[in-house]
């Protein structure tokens, strides 16, 4: 695994899938010190080309960049913002595990695996009313 | 077995110490003696004394890390010798 992100960090992911979406909920709620800025890329007021990253490359698999302009993707996300959490100590274990010799492929293999099935996975209604489903929107 | 020595052996994927953030492995030190040493027999034993012997245990490899990936569970168990 890399160094240990800057913060904050910025977390781009699909608002349009309710799974990625359930996740990234339960990191906002625990962020009480504002370590993640969120990005829902299905948004049409996302602009990928600011971040000179295309939509289908965002699409593919989670990317965070922290406060240096470092990107971490898929399984490199995920560490980087378990790192956002210092006191919890399941993120830490989490965070280690997955830098471990044989777990560290296969964690890849597997978010690779949820990539490529995330498309076929049920898609956000709710918050998606008029088009946008960000993360801790209300009605 | 100690009654200060981790007591259960447990299943689960084996996280070597070493290369866990020590602020965390601290904290879950502290955690486990926390959850697991709340006897008031062992009020002779300070926070600190606690988190020493378990460290302790960890480098003597006779206690180790194991995570249960299906309850997403730490816990701190006894090494089989």
């Amino acid at each position: 695994m890399p160094n240990a992100p800057t913060f904050p960090i910025t977390v781009f992911y699909d608002g349009s899938c309710s799974v990625c979406s359930a996740e990234i909920e339960h990191y906002r709620r625990k962020d009480h010190a504002g370590r993640l800025v969120l990005i829902d890329i299905s948004s049409p007021d996302f602009k990928p080309e600011m971040y000179s990253i295309s939509q289908q490359t965002f699409m593919f698999e989670l990317h965070v960049i922290d406060r240096k302009g470092k990107v971490y993707k898929g399984i490199e996300a995920f560490w980087a913002i378990w790192q956002a959490f210092p006191a919890a100590t399941l993120y830490g274990i989490m965070g280690t595990l997955v830098t471990l010799p044989v777990i560290n492929p296969l964690a890849r293999l597997c978010y690779k695996g949820f990539a490529r099935i995330r498309r076929y996975l049920p898609k956000t209604k709710a918050d998606c009313a008029d088009g946008t489903c960000r993360i801790g929107k209300k009605g | 077995m100690n009654r200060e020595q981790p007591d259960q052996n447990e299943e689960g994927i084996e996280i070597p110490y070493e290369r866990i953030n020590p602020d965390t492995l601290l904290k879950m030190i502290e955690e486990f003696v926390t959850r697991e040493w709340a006897d008031p027999a062992d009020s002779g034993y300070t926070l600190e004394d606690k988190v020493a012997q378990v460290l302790r245990q960890l480098e003597t490899h006779t206690a180790k890390v194991v995570f249960d990936a299906t309850t997403e569970t730490w816990n701190i168990v006894a090494s089989r010798q």
